[in-house]
């Protein structure tokens, strides 16, 4: 016997990935009652949590594989290939930094930003190995001309996912940087000979005996900045980042490692973001089916394990994520929708001309599916119609999803946007 | 293995293991985490495997399945493992009081303060299942629920002779008990399809295996403060309150039912809620780990309580009388459960 | 200018055979092999040690072979085998006829099979499908080829033979009726070593009729493809093989923490055609699966294919050829001091390796007789290494690390981070790849993974890169980029097939990972120094 409980809001929003959730925290600045409802895992929360906007196209044709593209059609999700101005993606993107960054500060995750010329530098804790050091955020400053200073890398023995030396390596010989140095330092309850999980640093670091020895350990280094594994969590960061710089007189910025998942932590910002918004977060619902009543959504139905909710809506967003978020389905290598209702389109391929690494552009091929959408980002069922109140955001639209599509910093993008026509169908 | 514990399409992300409460307070030398145990493991074994100890310090939070992007029964795969493990004569020294208790007085926990008395005021259309910590330990639960469905108008009533749910022996794998503990049960429940319980672990086990229909009381509660059978009336001094989702609502019975917690909490005026950074993380109360590793839970419940200091709540308000019992072993802070709550400023409308 | 005695061309399992019978004997010799020992067929194969009951009926001669070195091999080669057992099964509409002579044939060949009840074969296997009618019991067993081959290997050095790997054969000198030298290239610095040979011994498998046309001599062969996949998860206890007449799909195998199905039989034209595809992955789980119906749930983590290299030509199908071996004198073609040796299975490599050393020993005049059945490959002093490290480790560590388990604790329980978990699906310790990155052999990353089997769990080296990577520079200087690059596409070349449901998610992850730590795409683009200008 299943309950069906009934609630009502002005906009539901399926997936709690980083598209929806961002979603959610605009429309409720607008003083619009949100809900949003997920399910499961999202790539957001599996990604590096890095947000690039702008592949390196400078000022070249590319070759996409059936035709050449401009500059302009690479800088943006491909959703909005008919819009072919950059100056108004470039607004848009500033616009959005601007609503984000002061949000997601307030979150204690990213701290700081930079944008300059045409380009807009986002990311949250840290850069991979061997992305711009541009690319990053630190407690406070801009680390943009970090070429030109001293840098450390510090790893802490028993935190076994971080290796300043391999890290070091791969900066000083791929960005030919010659002023990066490792370090090793021991901190007295790791565990070092068996390594530690993340998590279980996390928990160490927040006492203060351990800030008191890191401190030390990072004074005993003469640099400028000094590179450490994330070991703080999301509650604590800004203030432990913040004190470590006061106790050290040094930069202090956190190096991404690949099981430190710094996507998670990127996620449970944009999570505090969007609930300190007032949005209203259903975690553990499944979307199971629409009530489309003439060219409207009306209601869905969300199923939960044991009682399901209806929700009445005014509009409809589907943020539900690509293949890895599980938005988009692959069976055998079909694409579909997990509604099974949207039209699934294919954006032409994009191959990079000098890989030797062939697999890779087969994922790229298959990433490049997504549900179809109008400039106004409404999307289109199999029928060819569009409803007038359900609109799309996020990796699950067509060529948005990494690594084909801009990945994360698609996904906010196209959220922005989306935001925007959300309003508008609210107000008719 | 993996076949028999559906575990085969694990991507080996990491997630699960990134979210596991118990890794994060034990570490992984200690408990090696869910896709160790259920992932990893058992793909050396085509039959038959035996675990160690280990797997029972599980607490059953559930947040690696929520988090895993193949949604792998995680949980139920570890629920799986101990069944096939589970041997009488080789328990938890913990795990061996609850199977003596559950023969010699059919409850979890040895009693106490005595049986409450069992009384159906009314001609009852509803069960009111009260489960052995509201009725043995923390008994203001039971005393609270009691009043408050009596503000609503609920007419209840209580199964006599009613035995534990059998929920703990999930836990550990006796599927045997648990078996005749059900089939007691739905004898003495009758003909009453519904039944609201106070304790989620309750209310869990007879939605998993008792095919009948069982309510929360946080949602008995919202119907009745929906259709103004009840009013409430402030503190005299505002109160900042913090909720804990407890991981057997938030994660099994349906994240619903915290939304009607909050609304109530919402109506109470001069209640102020304040967040939890990390309001469902797991208080170690679950999964047989108060019993089996009571240490290990008590540092969960003591990471629990520290949040809640930090987010400036003057009480912790958890609707789940196995996470007020687990916290309330830490002696920083202060812990009410739910209802008890609610039912100091509740009113029947007349 | 290197003189010798004998010059082994190819470092599979037969190569490696015959340079440990032939070093044995006293002879002094070199083996070279163009990439990494065991990367032809004896890398790609299924890793069965053959009871023969497969071939009692229609190969009796293989059968007979693989009968007897079966119990040899048990008896030198304990370390790389697990004794599993196995079962025939006939279904429903199968040949009964067949099975009938299954038991006569064994019988005949001297297989030791036993026929057991339907009801024994479910106990014993608890996922059998239920629809099988009659079994039979056989002493097959898993075998680890790696292992193997560079047990052989370490075995002949310890007897001073010269083993090289990534030395390729590029041209012969021929005088008068004899191969005079042999030109060989490092590619490991692209230096020229030059050979003076008494006798070459053509032991390239697949490479067999490349390698004699160094010599304008040719051999018939058949190239026949034979693919498998890698099963996630031990489905079955012990082998379990198709009680019918060979064909494909016939085969279940336990491996470590896998279960390999196959296999198939494709007449191919050159031995670089090794790709199994995406037909031949849902062929062999669908066919499998009739066996163990689990096959067609669980997850495909891996297909790989290689190509069996056998003797005669003019048979249209490959199963029909018999699995036999065959030494080739050519100085009946006029090349005096030229030995070739194709066909064969792997269980009957120290078989083969007899006969060709025989062969050698006599054109040599070497007076040693063939001890490899009777000598064990290996012989390791556990005791000492027990006490130092917990038993369960340990027995997983010394069986991989040949003769140098006392160097390999050492290494993992002397260095700091040497007890950390650097693989978590295979649990290899970073102690172990320390101690293998400094050995001679090890170039590449996957030469790591061949010698300590991190990469090959069902994460296929998605995770644990990151750590390999860190172990290997301490190393060496190699630009660590271009080794997680060669590392990737090694690894990569057998996802395209299975690339469907699991599969596919896991590699839109690692795809994450890989791009979004390494930023790889832009590597291979060429474009970090654009980055850099941002």
């Amino acid at each position: 016997m299943r309950k069906i409980l009934n609630v009502e809001t002005d906009i539901l929003i399926i997936g709690h990935g980083a598209a929806g959730l961002f979603s959610g925290a605009v429309l409720s600045s607008f003083g619009k009652q949100v809900m949003i409802v997920g399910e499961g895992a999202t790539s957001t929360s599996l990604s590096t949590g890095n947000i690039i906007f702008q592949r390196d196209f400078d000022g070249n044709v590319e070759k996409r594989k059936d035709r050449e593209i401009t500059i302009s059609e690479a800088l943006m999700p491909y959703v909005f290939r008919e819009h072919l101005d950059t100056e108004f993606i470039n607004a848009e993107i500033r616009a959005m930094t601007a609503f984000l960054l002061p949000r997601l500060n307030n979150c204690g995750l990213v701290l700081n930003g930079s944008i300059n010329r045409n380009q807009v530098l986002l990311t949250n804790t840290g850069f991979p190995y061997s992305c711009t050091f541009a690319q990053m955020f630190a407690s406070k400053g801009d680390l943009t001309n970090l070429s030109e200073k001293d840098i450390a890398l510090l790893g802490l023995l028993g935190y076994k996912d971080f290796d300043p030396d391999l890290a070091a390596l791969l900066i000083s010989k791929i960005m030919n940087m010659k002023n990066v140095s490792a370090y090793w330092t021991q901190i007295s309850e790791f565990r070092r000979r068996y390594g530690m999980h993340p998590t279980e640093v996390a928990h160490l670091t927040h006492n203060d005996g351990f800030q008191e020895q890191l401190a030390n350990a990072i004074k005993d280094i003469d640099c400028d900045a000094i590179g450490i594994p994330p070991i703080f969590s999301l509650l604590d960061y800004q203030l432990r980042m913040t004190e470590l710089e006061k106790r050290t007189g040094r930069e202090i910025f956190e190096v991404v490692t690949p099981l430190s998942l710094p996507g998670l932590r990127f996620h449970e910002a944009l999570r505090l973001a969007a609930r300190k918004e007032g949005c209203r977060l259903s975690e553990g619902l499944k979307a199971s089916s629409l009530r489309i009543i003439g060219r409207r959504a009306e209601s869905a139905i969300l199923k939960g394990k044991f009682m399901d909710t209806e929700v009445k809506f005014g509009c409809l967003m589907i943020c539900t994520g690509g293949l890895l978020g599980g938005g988009l389905i692959a069976n055998g290598n079909k694409i579909a929708d997990s509604f099974d209702i949207f039209q699934v389109e294919k954006m032409p391929n994009f191959t990079y001309s000098n890989t030797k690494y062939g697999v890779h552009s087969l994922i790229q091929m298959i990433a490049n599916y997504g549900l179809k959408a109008d400039s106004s980002m409404h999307l289109y069922l199999k029928t060819g119609e569009r409803l007038e109140n359900v609109l799309g955001a996020g990796s699950v639209l067509e060529g948005c999803s990494f690594p084909a599509g801009l990945g994360l910093g698609g996904a906010l993008l196209t959220a922005w946007i989306s935001t925007k026509n959300a309003l508008e169908v609210l107000d008719q | 293995m993996n076949v028999a514990l559906r575990t085969s399409d694990c991507i080996k992300c990491s997630a699960c293991n990134t979210v596991c409460p118990v890794v994060s307070i034990d570490g992984i030398s200690g408990f090696s985490g869910p896709r160790n145990l259920v992932v990893d493991l058992p793909r050396f074994f085509a039959g038959r495997m035996i675990s160690s100890q280990e797997i029972f310090k599980c607490t059953t939070c559930w947040k690696c399945e929520e988090v895993c992007p193949s949604s792998l029964p995680l949980p139920d795969s570890i629920l799986r493992l101990r069944e096939m493990m589970f041997n009488e004569k080789n328990l938890v020294e913990g795990h061996k009081r609850i199977v003596e208790n559950i023969d010699r007085y059919g409850r979890s926990i040895e009693p106490q303060l005595g049986e409450r008395m069992v009384y159906v005021k009314h001609e009852a259309e509803i069960l009111y299942f009260p489960g052995c910590i509201s009725e043995m330990r923390v008994t203001s639960i039971f005393d609270a629920t009691v009043q408050l469905l009596e503000k609503a108008d609920v007419k209840f009533g209580i199964p006599a002779n009613w035995v534990c749910c059998g929920a703990p022996l999930e836990k550990i794998g006796d599927l045997n008990r648990l078996e005749s503990l059900r089939e007691m049960n739905l004898m003495r429940f009758g003909r009453f399809d519904e039944i609201i319980t106070s304790c989620p672990g309750c209310t869990t086990q007879f939605f998993r295996h008792y095919d009948r229909d069982p309510l929360h009381t946080i949602e008995v509660l919202w119907e009745a403060t929906r259709k103004n059978r009840l009013k409430f009336k402030p503190p005299r001094n505002s109160i900042r309150v913090a909720l804990h989702h407890p991981c057997h609502i938030k994660r099994t019975i349906g994240p619903q039912i915290i939304d009607q917690a909050y609304d109530l909490l919402q109506s109470i005026p001069k209640v102020k809620i304040v967040e939890l950074g990390d309001p469902d993380k797991c208080c170690g109360g679950g999964g047989g780990v108060v019993a089996g590793f009571p240490d290990l839970a008590l540092k969960l419940a003591t990471s629990k309580m520290m949040d809640a200091c930090r987010s400036g709540a003057d009480i912790l308000l958890a609707p789940c009388p196995f996470c007020v019992l687990n916290l309330r072993r830490v002696d920083i802070g202060r812990v009410e459960e739910f209802i008890t709550f609610i039912n100091v400023y509740a009113e029947r409308e007349a | 200018m290197q003189r010798t005695e004998v010059l082994i061309i190819g470092g599979g399992i037969t190569g490696a055979g015959i340079a440990r019978d032939l070093a044995c004997r006293g002879a002094e010799l070199v083996l070279v092999e163009a990439s990494d020992f065991s990367n032809g067929a004896t890398g790609r194969c299924h890793g069965m040690l053959h009871s023969g009951a497969r071939y009692a009926v229609n190969d009796p001669i293989s059968a007979t072979e693989c009968a007897a070195e079966n119990t040899i091999f048990k008896r030198i080669a304990n370390f790389c085998i697990e004794d599993t057992g196995g079962i025939f099964v006939s279904l429903k509409n199968d040949d009964l006829d067949y099975a009938d002579r299954f038991l006569s044939s064994c019988k005949k060949t001297g297989v030791a099979a036993k026929e057991i009840t339907v009801e024994e074969a479910l106990k014993k296997e608890p996922m059998l499908s239920k629809e099988i009618v009659r079994a039979f019991e056989v002493p097959d067993a898993s075998v680890d080829p790696f292992l193997l081959t560079l047990g052989n290997i370490e075995s002949a050095r310890e007897a001073n033979a010269i083993a090289l790997n990534y030395h390729s054969v590029r041209e012969f000198e021929i005088n008068e009726g004899v191969i005079d030298k042999v030109i060989v290239e490092n590619l490991r610095n692209g230096s020229v070593e030059i050979f003076k040979p008494e006798i070459v011994v053509n032991a390239s498998g697949a490479w067999a009729n490349k390698i004699a046309s160094l010599a304008n001599l040719s051999i018939e062969m058949t190239l026949d493809k034979g693919s498998m996949v890698v099963i996630n998860g031990r489905l079955t206890n012990g082998l379990i093989n198709r009680l019918r007449k060979p064909s494909s799909g016939d085969i279940i195998v336990p491996s470590y923490s896998s279960s390999i199905i196959g296999t198939t039989s494709i007449r191919v034209d050159s031995p670089n055609e090794n790709k199994a595809t995406e037909e031949e992955v849902d062929f062999l789980i669908r066919e499998t699966a009739m066996m163990i119906p689990d096959i067609a749930i669980s997850r495909a983590v891996r297909a790989y294919a290689g190509i069996r290299p056998l003797c005669g030509s003019d048979r249209s199908c490959g199963r029909e050829i018999s699995r036999t071996f065959q030494l080739i004198d050519h100085s009946e073609q006029g090349i005096e001091n030229f030995i070739s040796v194709i066909g064969g299975k792997l269980t009957t490599y120290r078989l083969m390796a007899e006969r060709v050393s025989d062969l050698v020993a006599s054109k040599l005049g070497l007076s040693g007789s063939c001890k490899t059945a009777i000598d064990p490959l290996l012989s390791v002093n556990r005791e000492d290494i027990h006490a130092r490290i917990a038993s369960s480790i340990a027995n997983r560590v010394v069986r991989k690390s040949l003769l140098f388990a006392n160097d390999v604790i050492q290494r993992c329980t002397e260095e700091l981070r040497g007890m950390e978990v650097v693989c978590s699906c295979e649990e290899v310790l970073r102690g172990e790849l320390s101690y293998w990155c400094n050995h001679q052999d090890v170039k590449e990353l996957s030469d790591l993974m061949r010698r300590t089997r991190v990469g090959m769990g069902y994460c296929q080296g998605g995770l644990c890169i990151f750590g390999l990577l860190s172990t290997m520079i301490d190393h060496s200087d190699r630009d660590p980029m271009e080794l997680l690059v060669r590392f990737i596409i090694e690894r990569e070349r057998g996802v395209e097939p299975v690339l469907f449901r699991g599969q596919l998610k896991e590699e839109f992850f690692k795809e994450h990972l890989i791009n979004g730590v390494y930023h790889l795409d832009a590597y291979l683009r060429g474009e970090y120094e654009k980055d850099l200008e941002r």
